[in-house]
């Protein structure tokens, strides 16, 4: 049976990959690890539109890839070529399994041509990525994935419904701009926002992601946001309603990256970050925007997972991720760090870097449609990104002197550290050269969106303006390093509500209902005892009513009870008010 | 913590980039980055003041919030 390579949904293939890879003997796994991925992205060359099929009465589209469907899945799969490879010294055989079937949904998604296959890819996602956190091994990885797993499961209902809703007034469910309102809009909307990490549920990316393991946490940073950047591009491209919530995305993320003592944490926080200039560049909506929105998220999964490479290698070698036991790692890590500092530079948009000719394109776009308070902010976001991944990570991780330790463990020798090996440090590589690859050739990417030679990011005024922006804030960062050194503590967030408020609400429901119940079942068991106690006493064998009395005294109250009787009866009667009137 | 003298130099380096920035920014023609149709010019500099004093202010309120934000590590009781 010949397969046509044509129709053959790139996502489904990883997917049933995925669910025999842990089945697979040790070669056989690394080989498929290696080689399926770099197949898969040749394939997408020939990929062409599947007929629609039907199932449940339902229309389903597998595949209808759009020229940004294209890249996004093309990004995905390099990100789970080389997030594989650097998995491969440690993960475990289910943790790899569950990347396979994770990028597999992402990259079905951005394939995909209805709501209905989005929503299966969707969940599917959501599984996944759950199990990679349960294989994190950390100490709260089990909670935090449980956490993680309600609240995309809660994410994913709200999509559901609102795709019902789609089809419920009448509306085609073909994936593509929607242009419907109404309740089905917004819930789509919100289901959509929820994996993006939009408020008020930002806390799951922080929550979750450091918990899964060294390789765990790179495969996390690639799909699930930005596959929630794709739908929006793909969706809601243009609602004002996404610039807001993108601002604040983006300085939640560095309000909480500053005061975050984990590195990796740093790191996820700065996800949040990043996905909000994402976000607000699909609200403003204009095609520089959009265009900027689809390379910087690119941009952003090389480098992230670069710089979650170094961190899990970091992790690897010292068995800690927390900046407080952390330090001089460039020393005995060169390799790591060099790759790193690649990284870092990318996140901050140094020239001749990914996110220079990325991140421009969406300040252009604010610009362009007249929104100087945004693209005041935006400014201010891209300057902030030195106080978490660009400066603040690479410092505390490789170049702060470990005499700031305020902590230091004996257990934990950043001595003993030995530098990134073997196919980890191939993929590292790999993607650090992929960084200054799009920063190099930047009209490659843009011509791939048909924006071929609009936009020149290498003129001599946006040099200077960028460094404008840098230079001040890496100055402030190292003049403020005092007020910001690491200091071990939980950052609250709106997790509180769920885990204290809520948790405190039942526990104390819970403990006054019981204290109800308790109190009725003493009242009601104490009258019950107190009423056998009187009947007992009446009718007990000693009891008034039940005793013993004497003949005499029985006559005399049957002659009582006689009188009783008659005189009631002549009442009644009145013969005795007759008998009484007359007498007198 | 006091500053280190290696930690002093970068200071002073950056220092100088900023203001030699500046100089620069006097006698380069306003310029939109990318779009060649767009002219944003004014401000000397203003990127820098921009990045300069939001970050500032971002400080002041993460200094601020990092009062009200922190608790002790087993807050959440594990």
């Amino acid at each position: 049976m010949a397969i046509d390579l044509h129709h053959l949904p790139p996502g489904l293939v990883l997917i049933v990959c995925g669910g025999l890879l842990s089945f697979l003997r040790l070669r056989l796994r690394q080989l498929t690890v290696a080689l399926l991925p770099p197949l898969l992205l040749v394939q997408l060359c020939v990929l062409e539109p599947t007929a629609p099929t039907h199932w449940l009465g339902q229309t389903l589209i597998w595949l209808n890839p759009s020229a940004t469907g294209l890249l996004f899945a093309a990004i995905f799969l390099i990100a789970l070529w080389a997030g594989s490879l650097f998995a491969l010294k440690d993960a475990r055989p289910c943790e790899l399994a569950a990347a396979f079937i994770y990028a597999g949904g992402s990259i079905g998604i951005s394939l995909c041509g209805d709501w209905i296959s989005l929503f299966i890819f969707w969940e599917i996602m959501a599984l996944a990525s759950t199990l990679i956190i349960w294989n994190g091994g950390q100490p709260d990885s089990q909670q935090a994935g449980l956490r993680y797993l309600l609240v995309h499961l809660a994410g994913g209902v709200l999509l559901l419904i609102g795709i019902a809703g789609l089809a419920l007034s009448g509306n085609h469910l073909v994936f593509g701009h929607l242009s419907v309102q109404g309740w089905p809009y917004w819930l789509v909307l919100a289901g959509i926002l929820v994996n993006a990490g939009a408020p008020p549920l930002s806390f799951w990316v922080a929550d979750a992601y450091p918990q899964a393991s060294a390789s765990g946490m790179v495969f996390l940073s690639a799909f699930t946001t930005k596959t929630a950047v794709f739908v929006l591009i793909t969706a809601f491209d243009g609602e004002q309603l996404l610039i807001p919530v993108g601002l604040y995305m983006a300085f939640y993320g560095i309000v909480y990256a500053l005061l975050e003592t984990d590195v990796r944490r740093i790191l996820a926080y700065s996800i949040i970050n990043q996905v909000g200039f994402m976000v607000t560049a699909v609200g403003i909506g204009t095609q520089a925007a959009l265009i900027g929105a689809t390379t910087h998220a690119g941009a952003h999964i090389f480098y992230k997972m670069v710089l979650l490479m170094g961190a899990g290698e970091v992790l690897r070698q010292t068995g800690t991720s927390r900046a407080t036991h952390l330090g001089a790692l460039w020393r005995t890590m060169p390799w790591t760090t060099a790759c790193v500092v690649i990284g870092a530079a990318a996140s901050m948009g140094l020239p001749f870097t990914s996110s220079f000719v990325t991140k421009s394109l969406i300040l252009q776009g604010a610009a362009e449609q007249h929104l100087p308070v945004v693209w005041i902010l935006l400014l201010l976001c891209s300057a902030a990104v030195v106080f978490n991944a660009g400066i603040r990570f690479p410092w505390l991780t490789f170049f702060q002197p470990t005499s700031l330790n305020p902590s230091p463990q004996q257990d934990i020798s950043p001595e003993r550290a030995s530098d990134i090996a073997g196919l980890s440090r191939l993929a590292i590589t790999a993607g650090a050269a992929l960084c200054l690859l799009v920063g190099w050739f930047p009209q490659t990417l843009y011509s791939w969106l048909g924006a071929h030679n609009q936009y020149h990011p290498y003129v001599l005024p946006h040099l200077i303006e960028q460094m404008q922006v840098l230079l001040p804030a890496t100055l402030l960062f190292f003049v403020s390093l005092r007020w910001f050194q690491p200091q071990p503590a939980l950052l609250l967030d709106t997790d509180w509500v769920f885990r204290r408020l809520l948790y405190t609400l039942w526990l104390w429901t819970g403990h006054t209902l019981k204290n109800q119940v308790q109190l009725i079942v003493t009242i009601s068991s104490r009258s019950l005892i107190r009423s056998f106690q009187f009947l007992f006493r009446t009718h007990g064998p000693r009891g008034v009513l039940a005793r013993s009395w004497p003949t005499g005294s029985l006559a005399l109250w049957v002659a009582f009870l006689l009188a009783s009787y008659v005189a009631v009866y002549n009442l009644k009667t009145q013969t005795l008010w007759k008998f009484i009137q007359n007498a007198f | 913590m006091k500053p280190s003298p290696a930690l002093k130099r970068l200071t002073a380096v950056l220092l100088a980039s900023c203001a030699l920035l500046l100089i620069v920014d006097l006698f380069s023609p306003p310029h939109f980055p990318l779009a060649t149709s767009h002219d944003q010019g004014g401000l000397i500099g203003l990127y820098l003041w921009i990045s300069g004093g939001g970050m500032v202010t971002v400080l002041l309120l993460t200094r601020l919030l990092g009062f009200l934000l922190r608790r002790r590590e087993n807050y959440y009781g594990h």
